[in-house]
């Protein structure tokens, strides 16, 4: 019974050190698919910035330490890469809402200025009734 | 290994410093500490909650998570590596969540935007409809103006006919009793003047102006023609011969002319219809030489004409 305590002990230490060493390696695996996937959604949405370009930086760099087998710097910079993805995405989209909601106040004032002559020619229409 | 070491704090750097010059940095001072940036991002949430679809932030409890999960790290070791790497990734998280936090309200604001844009049309179409009705009612009522128009038109031409035709017939009745009283000494004829009722100096006292009762008893009959023929003027013209002065001929047929006049008027009609004049023994109708001839010259014309229309 002891015995089997023992290795019991050791097979769960084993495999807590195992899942240490295997932590960064995967983590970085799974990073740099979800870097590469919005690398490639930017490239299809045509952004071009600055932060892109850190981004692109950070990415290559990153993907050249896991390549050569540095996971953990390679997992760190990887995710900086996606967060400067997503807050490329992200401030494109606040500036196409920007442009959206000027062209549409534009819309409105026109659309408006439109109200005010049908009415004057209605009101004009009813004092001649 | 040592040079990668290296690396990332450079890169890290690079990052913050990129980072800061985004639209939307706030206040460094604010953003300098975990704290800082949690209550800028919470802040930031505050601000436009009221407008956020909560299912469209993903990267605002992610931020949120991220700063709570580095705060031991940061802590603990400040100037680790690992800690400069962590509160890089808080800082750039935070930006990206606040500018998808300012996308979303800016995307509620489109909402809104679109839902005032389709009320004014909405209005510009109701003021549209409006106007058409009121036009097609103002159409309507110039076409039954017009309609109007054209009946009362078509009633006055017809009035206007029936009123000539009346005058015709009154005319043509007056012009039969004008023929009725042809005789020796009466004359009746028709010229482009009018009707001319030629009456005979025998008709009168000679040499005098002074009616017969014979031509008394005419004219009475003219008169009573001329009572019902209302729309006829009269022109009384007096005429002699050659014979004697041209100043005692202009007065003799003058004053036979107005006796005349004068007799009509007292039988009742309109001393506006009539006129007398003189002519003398300047418009012979006959030869003076022969006693026939200056027979018909002293005469009397009554020259029945029809008025002429007010335009």
């Amino acid at each position: 019974m002891k015995r089997l305590f023992s290795i019991l002990i050791l097979v769960w230490i084993i495999m807590g050190v195992f899942s240490c060493s295997s932590q960064f390696p995967m983590l970085s695996k799974k990073v740099a698919t979800e870097a590469s996937q919005l690398k490639e959604f930017c490239k299809q949405k045509e952004l071009k910035s600055e932060t892109i370009s850190n981004a692109d930086s950070l990415y290559f760099i990153s993907d050249e330490l896991i390549k050569k087998g540095n996971y953990k710097e390679g997992y760190y910079l990887m995710e900086l890469a996606v967060i400067y993805y997503r807050l490329s995405l992200c401030a494109n989209d606040f500036i196409v809402t920007e442009k959206e909601i000027a062209s549409l106040k534009s819309i409105l004032s026109d659309t408006k200025e439109e109200l005010k002559t049908y009415q004057q020619i209605l009101a004009e229409l009813e004092s001649m009734k | 290994m040592k040079k990668t070491k290296l690396l990332l704090p450079a890169l890290c750097c690079l990052l913050v410093a990129a980072f800061s010059v985004t639209p939307l940095a706030a206040d460094d001072s604010e953003k300098s500490s975990l704290g800082g940036l949690k209550k800028y991002l919470e802040n930031s949430y505050k601000k436009y909650e009221g407008n956020l679809n909560v299912n469209n932030l993903d990267l605002y409890p992610e931020a949120l998570a991220r700063i709570n999960a580095s705060t031991p790290l940061i802590t603990k070791k400040p100037d680790s590596e690992e800690a400069r790497s962590a509160f890089s990734s808080c800082s750039l998280l935070t930006e990206a969540a606040v500018l998808q936090l300012y996308a979303e309200n800016n995307r509620a604001h489109i909402t809104s935007l679109h839902k005032q844009i389709n009320s004014v049309l909405n209005q510009i179409k109701s003021a549209n409809e409006s106007i058409n009705k009121l036009e097609r009612s103002k159409a309507s009522q110039l076409k039954s103006d017009l309609d109007a128009e054209k009946l009362n038109a078509q009633k006055a031409r017809e009035e206007a006919e029936a009123e000539r035709l009346k005058a015709q017939k009154l005319r043509e009745e007056a012009e039969k009793k004008f023929s009725e009283l042809q005789s020796s000494l009466i004359q009746v004829t028709n010229d482009a003047r009018g009707t001319i009722i030629s009456m005979s100096d025998i008709l009168f006292e000679i040499n005098k102006a002074n009616l017969t009762s014979d031509l008394k008893t005419s004219l009475a009959k003219i008169a009573g023609i001329l009572l019902v023929f209302k729309t006829s003027n009269i022109i009384i013209e007096g005429h002699t011969d050659n014979q004697g002065s041209k100043e005692y001929n202009q007065t003799l047929s003058e004053k036979r002319a107005e006796n005349v006049m004068n007799f009509l008027i007292e039988q009742g009609v309109a001393a506006t219809r009539l006129k007398a004049i003189g002519y003398g023994l300047t418009k012979p109708i006959a030869d003076n030489d022969t006693k026939e001839g200056r027979q018909k010259n002293r005469r009397v014309d009554l020259i029945v004409q029809e008025k002429k229309k007010k335009e």
